[in-house]
């Protein structure tokens, strides 16, 4: 069984996923290494913590020191390397940070789960369909 | 202590093991379906909390190697580039379809005559045609009628909305002069037998909470039970027991606490689908039938069918519907049937397929490379978030004897029950249709406005439609259950699912298998005196 991350692991993995999804004044979200959206990418990593083990070395120098590099040098190290592995963290980070109250709203979403109330969905204009209404029928009748 | 005896025992209560328990029912019979996974939860689906999307990938996922419920079975699917997709519960795969119900044409029961490969159904549209409209009414469905590619079909309820997405879609097919039409679709769009209307959720593959889709845990199974049919889940059959004069006996199962037991039946109807169903008849091993049940022909697991996929998808400037609105509404059928000049045989039909909520554009934006990290990261979101729309190809696939499911020597489910293994190819008329395919969708997302397009071939998720591994025919030597559902070998031993599927045709198949369900089960009714002759 995964090992579960140590706290230098977990260090490494917010310096990672603050490289990966940086903050953003322009756009008004916060990056992934946010205490909150970070909160649920640890609580998720269970399975990505080999990919991490296995990645670190090819970064930094062991465990803790992705965390003691500035963001540029680090995101420049993992765009040299990429592969599987930081794949694989990058895909962790995506699939919480967009589920962030803040990154949703920035994005015109309103953070809330679909149900119960659900979406609008435009009707299209009807006379879209004149041209196809007006074909013959061109199924192969066959008994 | 007395054995179990019931008359019909219907093994899976999916698509069709519904359908045809409803309609069985008022014949008062005592009928039983054993179900090996459980009742769904609406309460529970996905889209009622805010890690909704990330469910589909764990507990609500359409793999079952992935899900791994309690009610799901082991697959090894390694030598196979499309993975199966299923649910085993209550509902079968109706809890997690699109709801997307194309009919067959009259042209894909006689592939044999009018374009030389696969067989000719021994049923034709018309056999099955009122059991589609007996079907369309108990399931609700959305559409519109007088679409130039089908036959008529009757009244419906008003179809889905196209919403942006579909427009720009629909523009597209316009600005090439190619048909396109709005979907028939099991989406309620207005209230329909106690199910209310779709609030567009968005989330319809992975349950819909609304109760505005139709799945078969809340459309004939309620009518079933409330003419005495009995749901028995948590119950995963084993076996099919043989007698010596090779007449069904009953099943063996695990009842919902794993105690291993028996229930005599008169009538045995098999409903696990494409792969559950030769499952178990190869399972199903004896001194009468040591190839598996029912298999004098060799041809139980063989000729399996998938409808490989294309999905082809573009990145619009404009703003679409992002994960607002069943995933389709709208379908083409310009190049169904066969057209030679096309270098393939046989066609496909367009679904269209509307757009993804923020986190699954974030992750296939990553799958496709248009997403890097850091400083570029927003600005390229932005690039696509509500701005990806496009449509799936699905292909007919033509059956072949080296497509199949056997039973893996190793893996085991949960109660040891060999798992299945499938092997399977991609024919060259399939890698053939799917390029065309991709062609004319690039072109037609082109015509709508994309900036660009991305494809994916054959769509390895795709293992949804399940077919022609216990296929119908007249000549027991060719196919395994005659032109109304019975085994040619086990004279009490019906098999209703896609496994009975003679060709696939180019269309998602439930209301065909449910047509077919509901054909099956007439038949039976209507040959109750002398069903085993
Ligand atoms: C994600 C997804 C999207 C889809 N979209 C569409 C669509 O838009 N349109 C369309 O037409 N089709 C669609 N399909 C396919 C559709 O769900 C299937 O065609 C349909 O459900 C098949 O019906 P069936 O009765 O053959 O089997 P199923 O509905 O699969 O039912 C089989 C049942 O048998 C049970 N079972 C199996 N083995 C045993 C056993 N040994 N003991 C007890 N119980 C057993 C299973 O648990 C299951 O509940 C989709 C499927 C998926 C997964
Ligand atoms: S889009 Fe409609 S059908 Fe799909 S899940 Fe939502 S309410 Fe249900």
């Amino acid at each position: 069984m995964t090992a579960p991350l140590s706290p230098a692991e977990l260090d490494d993995l917010r310096a990672l996923a603050g490289a990966m999804i940086p903050a953003s004044q322009a756009h008004g979200v916060p990056g992934a290494d946010d205490a909150e959206i970070f909160a649920e990418i640890a609580r998720g990593a269970g399975a990505s913590a080999d990919a991490l083990r296995r990645l670190t070395p090819d970064l930094g120098e062991g465990p803790g020191t992705l965390a003691l590099m500035d963001r540029e040098t680090l995101e420049a190290r993992l765009v040299q390397t990429w592969g599987p592995d930081a794949g694989a963290l990058y895909a962790l980070a995506l699939m919480h940070y967009y589920r962030d109250d803040r990154v949703m709203t920035a994005l015109g979403l309103e953070p809330r789960p679909p149900f119960p109330l659900g979406h609008p969905l435009e009707d299209a204009d009807p006379a879209l369909l004149a041209p196809v209404k007006a074909r013959a029928p061109f199924w192969r009748p066959a008994t | 202590m007395a054995v179990e005896s019931v008359d019909v025992v219907i093994i899976g209560a999916g698509a069709s093991g519904a359908a045809a328990a409803w309609s069985l029912s008022d014949t008062r019979m005592h009928i039983v379906c054993l179900e090996q996974g459980d009742w769904p939860d609406p309460a529970r689906y996905p889209s009622t909390g805010r890690d909704w999307e990330l469910r589909a990938m764990s507990d609500f996922s359409f793999n079952p190697n992935q899900r791994r419920n309690p009610g799901d079975y082991p697959i090894n699917e390694d030598n196979s580039p499309i993975k199966i997709a299923n649910f085993n519960g209550v509902g079968g795969g109706t809890v997690l379809y699109a709801g997307h119900f194309p009919r067959f044409h009259p042209s894909d029961f006689r592939v044999r005559s009018l374009d030389g490969v696969g067989e000719d159904w021994p049923i034709d549209y018309t056999t099955l045609e009122p059991f589609y409209d007996e079907n369309d009414r108990i399931m609700g469905v959305s559409g519109l009628q007088g679409d130039p590619a089908n036959p008529p079909r009757p009244e419906r309820m008003k179809p889905i909305p196209l919403g942006r997405a579909g427009a720009a879609v629909a523009r597209g097919f316009n600005a090439k002069g190619w048909h396109w039409w709005p979907s028939d679709s099991t989406v309620a769009t207005e209230s329909h037998g106690g199910r209310a209307p779709c609030i567009n959720l968005g989330h319809c593959l992975h349950g819909c909470a609304q109760g505005a889709k139709a799945s078969t845990d809340i459309t004939y199974w309620p009518l079933a039970r409330r003419a005495g049919v009995e749901v028995r889940t948590r119950c995963r059959v084993r076996e099919i027991t043989v007698n010596d004069e090779g007449r069904a006996t009953g099943v063996v199962y695990y009842d919902a606490a794993g105690v291993e037991r028996f229930l005599g039946a008169e009538v045995v109807i098999l409903a696990c689908n494409g792969i559950g169903t030769p499952r178990l008849m190869l399972n199903s091993t004896s001194k009468r039938f040591p190839d598996g049940l029912a298999n004098s022909s060799g041809l139980v697991g063989r000729n399996l069918m998938f409808h490989p996929y294309a999905h082809i998808s573009g990145r619009f400037e404009e703003t679409l519907d992002g994960g607002r609105g069943p995933s389709n509404g709208l379908w083409s059928q310009e190049f169904y049937e066969t057209d030679l000049g096309r270098g393939f045989v046989r066609g496909f039909t367009y679904e269209f397929s509307r757009g993804q909520g923020p986190v699954m554009t974030a992750l296939s934006g990553m799958g496709r490379g248009q997403l890097p990290i850091g400083a570029g990261h927003h600005e390229a979101y932005r690039r696509l978030h509500q701005k990806t729309t496009g449509m799936v190809a699905i292909c007919e696939d033509l059956p072949e004897l080296h497509n199949r499911v056997t039973l893996d020597p190793d893996l085991k489910d949960a109660h040891g029950i060999p798992a299945p293994r499938i092997d399977y190819t991609l024919s060259d008329n399939s890698r053939r249709m799917l390029a065309f395919a991709i062609d004319r969708a690039s072109e037609v997302l082109k015509a709508a406005g994309a900036v660009h397009v991305h494809s994916e071939s054959p769509l390895s998720i795709g293992g949804w439609h399940l077919m022609g591994t216990a296929r119908m025919g007249l000549d027991p030597r060719t196919s395994v259950v005659n032109e109304w559902g019975r085994s040619h070998d086990v004279k009490n031993l019906f098999i209703i699912d896609g496994s009975v599927f003679v060709t696939s045709a180019g269309v998602n198949p439930t209301s065909t298998i449910q047509a077919l369900a509901l054909y099956v089960a007439d038949a039976i009714k209507s040959r109750l005196a002398n069903l085993f002759d």
